[in-house]
C-alpha cells in the first residue's frame, strides 16, 4: 500500500498554506494519501490539525498550494466543489448533526438533495448504514433523543451515505464521556478494515496503533515527521515529538 | 437524558434561548396572572357596557364591528406579504455577496429610520404625484414595506443564531449554499422566529390603526364616523380600545404559548389526567360558557330591532348549545371560540371570498387553538389545534 505511485493518491496536498491575519495555521505542507490508507494526525493543540483538514474539502479556502481529490484539482468553482464535497465524507468533533430532522432524515438528505437519489432508495440505504454503525433501531430518533455516542455514529452514517472516497474526521470522540469513545472507533475500525480511505485528527493511540499506516505529527502548522504507528511508539525520530507523546501517553 | 460530554454543551439549542429557569419562572407567573386580570377586566367591561348601556354601546359595537374585520383583512394581507419580503430581507442580510447585503441594510435601515405614519402619508400623497394608490393598495403597501424591514431583521437574527457546524455540516455532504439554507437552516430559523414574528403581527394589528388616515374604514375610523355623528367620543373610543386590548390579550397568548411549547416540548413532561381535566374545564369554563355568550351578545348588537332581542337570545344560546354538542360528538372536543371563528367567517357579507383552505386556517388558528388544554399542557395544545383543523372539514364550510 505504501509504494503505490502519485497517480493513485485519493488525496493529494501540495505546498499548502493557510493563515488567519498573523496566524500561520498551516505552513508549506504536502501529503498524500493512498487509496485504502489511514493516516492518523497528532499534534499539539493549535497545529493546524483542523485546518488541513477543513482545507482538503475547502470549508477554508487555501492561501496557497494545491489539492487534488482522486486527480481531480480543487478549484474554488462552485459546481466543482459541491461534487468534490459530495466525495469527501467529514466527521467533526461537535457531530453537526441536524436538530430539527430524525436520524433517518440527517442520513438520507446528503444522497437526496446533493445525488437526486430517489427517496425509496436513499431510506433504504440509510437503514442499512444504521444496521452497519449499530444503532438500527434509533432511525426515527431526534439527535437530541440520542447519546453522544450514537449521535456520532448517526454522524458518520450521514457522511458513508455519499458513497464518499475518503473520509475527514476531526477529533471525532474528544466531545465524547470516555465511556462512549469505544463505539464510536469500533466503528471507525470496522471501515479501516474495509478499505475506507481515512484521514483521522485523533489523539486516541489505540486507534492509531490498530488502524493507522501512517502517523503525521504536526506543530506549528508544518508537518515535523511522518512515521508508523511502530517507530512512533518505539522510537520517535523528533524530539517535539517524543515531548508531545510523553504528555499524551499515560 | 443528555449523558454526553460536557463540550458538547456550547452550542445553545435553539429553544434554550428562551428560557432561564432560574430568571423566567417568578416573572412568567405574574405575567400570567396579569393577563388573567387584563383578559377578565376587558371582557367584562365590553360584557358590561354592552349590556347595561346597549344604547351607545351595542349600536358603537355594531359600528366598529366591520371596522374590526378591516383591521383583520388589512393586517393578515400585509402580514402575508411582509412575511415574504421579510424572509428575502433576512437572507439579503446574510448573504456573501456584498451587493445584496447592502441592498438589503440599505432598505432595513431606510425604512426603520421613518415612522410608519409618515410612510403611509408619502405612499398615499406624496406618491400620487407619480402613480395614484387606492387608499387599501397603499395602506398594504406602507405596512408591507414597514414589517418587511422588521421581520427581516428578525430572520437575519434567526439565521445567524444557528451555529456555523450547521452549514458546514452540509456544505461538507456537497450541498449548495441555497440547498443548505433551504433544508438545514432556515427550517431551523423558522422555528426560532416564531415567537418574534408572533409578536410583529401583534404590533401590526395595533399599527394598522394608522391606516384610518387614508380614510379607510377600518375599526378606529369606524368609531370616529361615529363618534363625529353622535358626539360620543368617550363611549366609541373606549370601546375601541376595549376591543384592540380583547384582541391583542387573546394573540399575546397565543404567541407565550408558542414559546412555552418550543421550550417544554424538550422536556418532555408526561402529559396526566389532571392535565386533561383541568385543560377541558378551562376550555368549556372560558370559552363555551363566557366566549360564546360574549359573542352571541356582540351578534345581538347587530340586530337592528330591539323587539327581537329575546327572541334573538334564544337563539344565540340554542345555537350555542347546538355547536357544543356538535363538536363534542365530532372531535371530542368543546368547540368554545372556534364557534366564533366560525360565525364571523360565515356571517353574511364578511369575508370577501376567501380561498377554502385559508377560511380553516383561519379557523384552526385564528379563535385560540385548545385554549385551556394548551394552557394545562402544551402537547394537548398541539392536539387541540389539529382537532379543530379536523373539526373545520366536519363542518364543510
Ligand atoms: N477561523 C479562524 N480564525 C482565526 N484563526 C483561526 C481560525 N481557525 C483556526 N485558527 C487558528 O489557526 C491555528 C490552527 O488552528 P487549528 O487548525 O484549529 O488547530 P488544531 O486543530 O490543531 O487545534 C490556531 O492558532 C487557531 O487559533
Ligand atoms: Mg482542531
Amino acid at each position: 500500500m505504501l509504494d503505490a505511485t502519485i497517480g493513485q493518491s485519493v488525496v493529494e496536498i501540495e505546498a499548502l498554506s493557510k493563515r488567519f491575519g498573523r496566524v500561520e495555521a498551516v505552513q508549506d505542507v504536502s501529503l498524500a494519501v493512498q487509496r485504502g490508507e489511514v493516516i492518523v494526525i497528532i499534534g499539539p493543540s493549535g497545529s493546524g490539525k483542523s485546518t488541513l483538514l477543513r482545507c482538503v474539502n475547502r470549508l477554508e479556502v487555501p492561501d496557497s498550494g494545491t489539492i487534488r481529490i482522486d486527480g481531480v484539482k480543487v478549484t474554488g468553482q462552485e459546481r466543482q466543489i459541491n461534487e468534490i464535497r459530495a466525495e469527501v465524507g467529514m466527521v467533526f468533533q461537535q457531530f453537526n448533526l441536524f436538530p430539527h430532522k430524525t436520524a433517518l432524515q440527517n442520513i438520507i438528505l446528503g444522497p437526496l438533495v446533493a445525488k437526486g437519489m430517489p427517496e425509496k432508495e436513499a431510506e433504504a440505504l440509510a437503514h442499512t448504514l444504521l444496521q452497519k454503525v449499530g444503532i438500527p433501531e434509533k432511525a426515527q430518533a431526534y439527535p437530541e433523543q440520542l447519546s453522544g455516542g450514537q449521535q456520532q455514529r448517526v454522524a458518520i452514517a450521514r457522511a458513508l451515505a455519499m458513497a464518499p472516497k475518503v473520509m475527514l474526521f476531526d477529533e471525532p470522540t474528544s466531545a465524547l464521556d470516555p465511556e462512549m469513545i469505544k463505539e464510536v472507533l469500533d466503528v471507525m475500525l470496522g471501515l479501516a478494515e474495509e478499505g475506507m480511505t481515512m484521514l483521522v485528527v485523533s489523539h486516541e493511540m489505540g486507534f492509531a496503533r490498530a488502524a493507522a499506516d501512517r502517523i503525521v505529527f504536526m506543530d506549528q502548522g508544518r508537518i515535523v515527521e511522518i512515521t508508523t504507528p511502530e517507530q512512533l511508539f518505539t522510537a520517535p525520530k523528533h524530539e517535539r515529538t517524543q515531548r508531545f507523546l510523553s504528555q499524551i501517553l499515560p | 437524558m443528555s449523558t454526553s460530554a460536557p463540550q458538547q454543551a456550547q452550542a445553545p439549542a435553539p429553544a434554550d434561548l428562551f428560557q432561564d429557569d432560574s430568571a423566567a419562572i417568578p416573572r412568567e407567573h405574574s405575567l400570567v396572572v396579569a393577563w388573567w386580570i387584563a383578559l377578565g377586566a376587558a371582557v367584562m367591561f365590553i360584557l358590561g357596557a354592552v349590556v347595561l348601556r346597549p344604547a351607545p354601546y351595542a349600536e358603537i359595537s355594531r359600528f366598529i364591528g366591520d371596522g374590526l374585520i378591516v383591521t383583520f383583512q388589512i393586517t393578515i394581507v400585509s402580514m402575508t406579504f411582509a412575511l415574504v419580503l421579510g424572509l428575502f430581507t433576512g437572507l439579503g442580510r446574510t448573504a456573501r455577496s456584498s451587493f445584496i447585503n447592502t441592498l438589503a441594510s440599505l432598505y432595513v435601515e431606510i425604512i426603520r429610520g421613518i415612522p410608519l405614519l409618515v410612510q403611509l402619508f408619502w405612499i398615499y400623497y406624496a406618491l400620487a404625484r407619480f402613480v395614484r394608490l387606492g387608499p387599501h393598495v397603499s395602506a398594504v403597501l406602507g405596512l408591507t414595506i414597514c414589517y418587511g424591514a422588521y421581520i427581516g431583521e428578525t430572520f437575519r437574527a434567526g439565521i445567524q443564531s444557528i451555529p456555523q457546524g450547521q452549514m458546514e455540516a452540509a456544505r461538507a455532504l456537497g450541498l449548495s449554499r441555497t440547498q443548505a439554507m433551504r433544508h438545514v437552516i432556515i427550517p431551523q430559523a423558522v422555528r426560532i422566529v416564531l415567537p418574534p414574528v408572533g409578536n410583529e403581527f401583534i404590533a401590526m394589528l395595533k399599527d394598522s390603526s394608522l391606516v384610518s388616515v387614508l380614510a379607510i374604514a377600518d375599526m378606529l375610523r369606524r368609531a370616529r364616523e361615529y363618534a363625529s355623528r353622535t358626539f360620543d367620543y368617550f363611549e366609541s373610543y373606549t370601546l375601541v380600545a376595549l376591543v384592540y386590548l380583547l384582541v391583542t390579550l387573546i394573540f399575546s397568548r397565543v404567541v407565550f404559548y408558542i414559546e412555552q411549547g418550543m421550550s417544554r416540548e424538550r422536556r418532555d413532561y408526561p402529559v396526566t389526567v389532571m392535565h386533561r381535566l383541568a385543560g377541558v374545564v378551562i376550555d368549556f369554563v372560558i370559552l363555551d360558557l363566557i366566549g360564546l355568550p360574549l359573542f352571541a351578545l356582540v351578534q345581538l348588537a347587530m340586530v337592528d330591532s330591539p323587539a327581537t332581542v329575546p327572541v334573538s337570545l334564544a337563539l344565540m344560546a340554542a345555537i350555542a348549545l347546538g355547536y357544543i354538542l356538535f363538536f363534542w360528538t365530532k372531535t371530542g372536543s368543546t368547540p368554545g371560540m372556534m364557534a366564533v371563528g366560525l360565525q364571523v367567517i360565515t356571517a353574511q357579507g364578511v369575508p370577501p371570498r376567501l380561498p377554502l383552505a385559508f377560511k380553516r386556517l383561519l379557523l384552526a388558528v385564528l379563535p385560540v387553538p385548545g385554549f385551556g388544554l394548551a394552557f394545562s399542557h402544551p402537547a394537548l395544545g398541539r392536539s387541540a389545534l389539529q382537532d379543530r383543523w379536523t373539526a373545520t372539514r366536519v363542518v364543510r364550510i
